[in-house]
């Protein structure tokens, strides 16, 4: 803890004075010997060029310092600071401008594969390549990945087309003037709150600048609404009714504190998750977010307002303004030995009219709150969430309102005493959930009441031959309204796997569920076993599995399947593969009808560059 | 406003000579759906087609129609796209396709199914060749929230993406996240196929999670085969096994492993996925030829989940301890990945690892 606060202590004075002191040692060529003088050093000293640690690339000789890096660093300021090994002082520092042709690294890894297939006599002959180019600079301020898929099966092309992009990103970290840029085109993800713009992952353009002293920070987004793949609508902001902008403007203003205050807005169009109608939105929120006490307590709290209309300016939803308030606050026990604990608090109070196109997947009509704790001591680790939650919060007056309480327990122990059992792992898993109706307005519909209750238990033991596990799983779903439609299930699950040396294995895995509900009760049940042998290492393998599936469920249906490949390499990049697969009822997945038997010769190629 | 409507189930048949879609039923014949929306719903439709005389091949496609929503007789425009299954058989037989079909309802149509006296689902099904058709109608009501509903069902890699190239032997897992509510038993298995046969898939793994009440949850998949190259897909099946459904109607998402092979790869030794971080760790590599030393960087998740250097150590051996300066810079870290790059006497890189995670307490 203690160097945890020189580290910090230390990264606070750099910021501050840190330039001041600096020798500048110009200009310095790939290849070249970095020189900073040090006089009067000990000989144990760390190193490091832009948080990198180069000790193992540094030596130091009457007061003279020299590193002869791995590799060069790219164009633009580097920073050198010389810390003594024993005190942790700052004992120099410097910098230096790298040499001004920009390094790219690339890499291009792809698969491709040509297949002949038959299906129950019919034969098809395909073609697909996979694969992802990347792009970085040396120090990582430019960084680009695009993802591409070509198939000349038409039920898999991306947009209908034989060869495309998948996902893409492009990302640009810069500081110019002291000020940091950060730019991201393509699939990334956008958190400001945890109410009105939150895990937004999608196709887009943001960025994010932080001034020099790090007290103001703005970051702007505009994303696609829709969850695409392909080159069409690139930048995903080509269409104003399937389109989302957003800003936040963040202030830190304490220079010994994280304590932050920020302001975050949205407008947009586009289908919300399900819907075939264009919504239209927007919304406002404000934040506060911190830590002290080293870290050990942190907390947040948002307060968003967001405004939507479910089909836009269509007739049947009128546009609904609503509220949404959500908090945190979680403390770190100070460690002892190897105990440590976490506990927290949560709050959630959301308008049941509450929606954000930035944040759908936010849980509305509910006012929650919620206690956790994270225990770990030696070998054990525990989970505890306690919550309560009333539904329909400022929800419309002729629903009901339920209280639904939660206690969820997880424990597990990683090696239990001496023996057999000393490396396996036990879990326990528990929970109840339990929901009483508070108000029932009158035409609401009666009562639906029901407490589940879930216990999972499971032991586990992974070893470099054998592994073995088992595991038994217990759910009783009492439904306490006047259907009354009961649900009982009991599972007994297990596996073992045998592996003696690298080319050989095989496992086997089962499991047998008993579901008892009012009317009739039944038994599924699952056997799968697999085999792996190369023959020749690096050469010929073969792997085998098969599968028996039973069930008297109703309307369910049994099923077997058997399956078996061999695989020749006979270039480190190619190989060449003969597989063979049957399959009956419920496995038989391809042909459409109650027997698949599929025979398949496939050409595989890979390519892998790296620059 | 909530109206309860009886379940019926109807079938329209039109039978021609040469081949023709008979019947289709569907299972269940009534779906309730939470009055709020966002559920999603599955429906098997069992289309029985007859084959009087030879067809041209032996093969046949059994489309159903963009479905539409009637509420009160009248269409509401709830369309969702096409749905197929292509079967082979010798006529003369009769054969039974069975489809799955996954839809979404909207708030607002559960809002229009709400506000109606009677809805209907319906497909018309049809085979190539032929003008012949039979409808598969499936009534819709709302009901009581306590049916279970989802306002979110995301399948996606562990760094949110739904498309990923990784190395031979590198750790990937999928995730499902959800936000439900109403109460149920999400029983379901992940599946995966490749690298050999496209859509044969196969489960690695199975899920039985009782939701109640409004929750967000993320389901983990086992870790995904990496150990052979080639091209894959994942999906998350919910209720037993969905077949041939189009890509657009249930989440797949697709990976491909390269590599390995051709000795560009730095293979990561010790600590194990997700190990703590003890101040004495050793960590340990392989590296390809060639490399005459590397860099082992730890990384957090920026906005776009790939990573933020936060610390890194050169060094010209394969192994290698932490100093307590690297350590404390970790401390108090989330999602912190660690990997290593090889680079050659010129100072070029040759090889990287994948992305290990990291346990910080």
């Amino acid at each position: 803890m203690a160097l945890r606060n020189w580290v910090l202590a230390n990264a606070l004075y750099m910021g501050v004075t840190g330039s001041a002191l600096a020798q500048d040692l110009g200009k310095i060529e790939a290849g070249q010997s970095i020189l900073v003088s040090v006089p009067g050093a000990s000989s144990d000293i760390y190193v490091e060029v832009d948080a990198i640690d180069v000790s193992a690339y540094a030596s130091l000789e009457n007061g003279v310092l020299t590193i002869d890096p791995l590799t060069s660093f790219g164009p633009g300021k580097h920073q050198i600071l010389v810390y003594d090994a024993v005190s942790f002082d700052l004992i120099a520092e410097a910098t230096f401008t790298g040499s001004q042709s920009i390094s790219l690294n690339w890499s291009f890894d792809a698969v491709h594969e040509a297949e002949a297939r038959s299906v129950n006599g019919d034969q098809t002959e395909t073609f697909q390549s996979s694969g992802a180019l990347s792009v970085e600079t040396d120090d990582q301020s430019f960084t680009a990945n695009v993802g591409y898929y070509a198939t000349s099966a038409d039920n898999f092309q991306i947009d209908g087309n034989p060869i495309d992009i998948s996902e893409y990103l492009f990302t640009v970290d810069e500081s110019i003037g002291g000020t940091n840029l950060r730019g991201n085109l393509g699939h990334h993800t956008i958190s400001y709150d945890n109410a009105l713009i939150s895990d937004l992952t999608k196709r887009g353009l943001s960025g994010e600048f932080t001034s020099a002293n790090g007290v103001f920070q703005i970051g702007l987004f505009g994303m696609r609404v829709a969850e695409e793949q392909g080159v069409d609508n690139f930048s995903g902001l080509a269409q104003s009714n399937d389109r989302l902008q957003g800003a936040q403007i963040k202030l830190t203003p304490f220079k010994f504190s994280s304590f932050s205050i920020s302001a975050q807005g949205y407008e947009g169009e586009g289908a919300a998750f399900g819907s075939f109608d264009i919504g239209e939105g927007d919304g406002y929120s404000f934040s506060i977010s911190g830590a002290s006490r080293d870290g050990r307590v942190r907390y947040g709290a948002t307060a968003a307002r967001a405004t939507w209309d479910e089909d836009g300016s269509g007739g049947l939803f009128q546009s609904e303004t609503a509220n949404a308030a959500v908090a945190f606050l979680s403390y770190d026990f100070p460690e002892k030995g190897l105990t440590s604990a976490t506990i927290g608090l949560e709050a959630e109070r959301v308008d049941q009219d509450f929606f954000s196109l930035a944040n759908e997947a936010l849980i509305t009509g509910v006012e929650t709150y919620r206690v956790t704790a994270d225990i770990l001591r030696n070998n054990l680790s525990l989970g505890i969430v306690a919550e309560t939650e009333e539904t329909n919060f400022n929800g419309d007056a002729d629903e009901p309102i339920d209280r639904i309480n939660t206690f969820e327990l997880s424990a597990s122990i990683n090696g239990l005493g001496q023996g057999v059992l000393s490396d396996a792992s036990l879990t326990i898993s528990a929970s109840v959930t339990d929901q009483k109706r508070l108000e029932t307005p009158a035409l609401a519909l009666d009562p639906a009441d029901y407490q589940v209750r879930d216990l999972g238990i499971n032991l586990d033991k992974y070893g470099d031959i054998w592994g073995w596990g088992i595991g038994l799983r217990y759910i009783d779903d009492d439904d306490q309204s006047a259907d009354d439609f009961d649900l009982l299930q009991q599972e007994l699950s297990g596996y073992i796997s045998y592996s003696p040396s690298a080319d050989f294995d095989i496992s086997a895995n089962a499991w047998i569920v008993r579901s008892e509900d009012i009317f009739e009760d039944w038994v599924d049940s699952e056997l799968d076993v697999a085999l792996n042998y190369a023959i020749v290492p690096e050469k010929w393998d073969i792997s085998s599995r098969f599968g028996v599936y039973n069930t008297n469920a109703p309307g369910g249906e049994d099923g077997q399947y058997f399956e078996a490949s061999l695989s020749w390499t006979f270039l480190p990049s190619a190989a060449l593969v003969f597989s063979g697969r049957y399959a009956a009822d419920y496995y038989a997945s391809e042909s459409g009808t109650d027997e698949d038997e599929i025979f398949s010769i496939l050409l595989r190629a890979n390519t892998n560059f790296l620059k | 406003m909530k109206r309860i409507i009886f379940a019926f189930l109807s079938a329209l048949s039109f039978a021609l000579p040469a081949q023709a879609v008979d019947s289709v039923t569907a299972t269940p014949g009534t779906i309730t759906i939470p009055d709020r929306g966002n559920a999603l719903i599955t429906i098997r439709w069992r289309a029985t087609v007859s084959v009087s005389s030879p067809i041209t091949g032996s093969r046949l496609t059994v489309i159903g129609d963009v479905g539409t929503l009637f509420v009160d007789g009248v269409p509401v425009d709830l369309s969702n796209s096409q749905i197929s299954r292509t079967i082979s058989f010798t006529p003369p037989t009769s054969e039974t396709v069975t489809i799955i079909d996954r839809i979404r309802v909207s708030r607002a149509a559960a809002q229009r199914i709400a506000n109606g006296a009677t809805s209907t689902f319906q497909r018309s099904f049809t085979n190539t060749g032929t003008g012949s058709f039979a409808t598969g109608l499936v009534n819709l009501q709302t009901g009581p929230n306590s049916a279970l509903g989802f306002s979110e069902f995301r399948l996606s890699f562990d760094d949110a993406s739904t498309f990923r190239t990784v190395r031979e032997d590198a750790s990937l897992t999928a995730k499902l996240s959800i936000s439900s509510s109403g109460r149920g038993v999400l029983r379901g298995v992940w599946e995966v196929s490749g690298p050999d046969g496209q859509t044969q898939f196969r489960g690695i793994g199975r899920e039985t999670k009782s939701l109640a009440g409004n929750r967000r949850t993320t389901l983990q998949s086992p870790s995904l085969p990496t150990d052979r190259n080639g091209i894959y897909l994942v999906r998350f099946v919910p209720d037993g096994r969905l077949t041939s459904i189009p890509l657009e109607d249930n989440p797949v998402i697709r990976y491909t492993v390269t590599g390995a092979s051709n000795g560009v790869l730095v293979r990561l030794l010790a600590p194990q996925v997700d190990a703590s971080l003890s101040p004495t760790a050793r960590f340990a590599w392989d590296g390809p030829d060639g490399a005459i030393g590397y860099r082992l960087e730890f990384l957090i998740p920026n906005a776009a989940g790939s990573g933020i250097r936060i610390a890194a150590k050169d060094i010209p051996t394969e192994a290698v301890r932490l100093s307590p300066l690297t350590v404390a810079k970790l401390a108090g870290q989330k999602g912190v990945t660690w990997r290593v790059i090889a680079y050659d006497g010129e100072g070029n890189p040759i090889g990287q690892s994948e992305q290990r995670s990291l346990g910080i307490e």
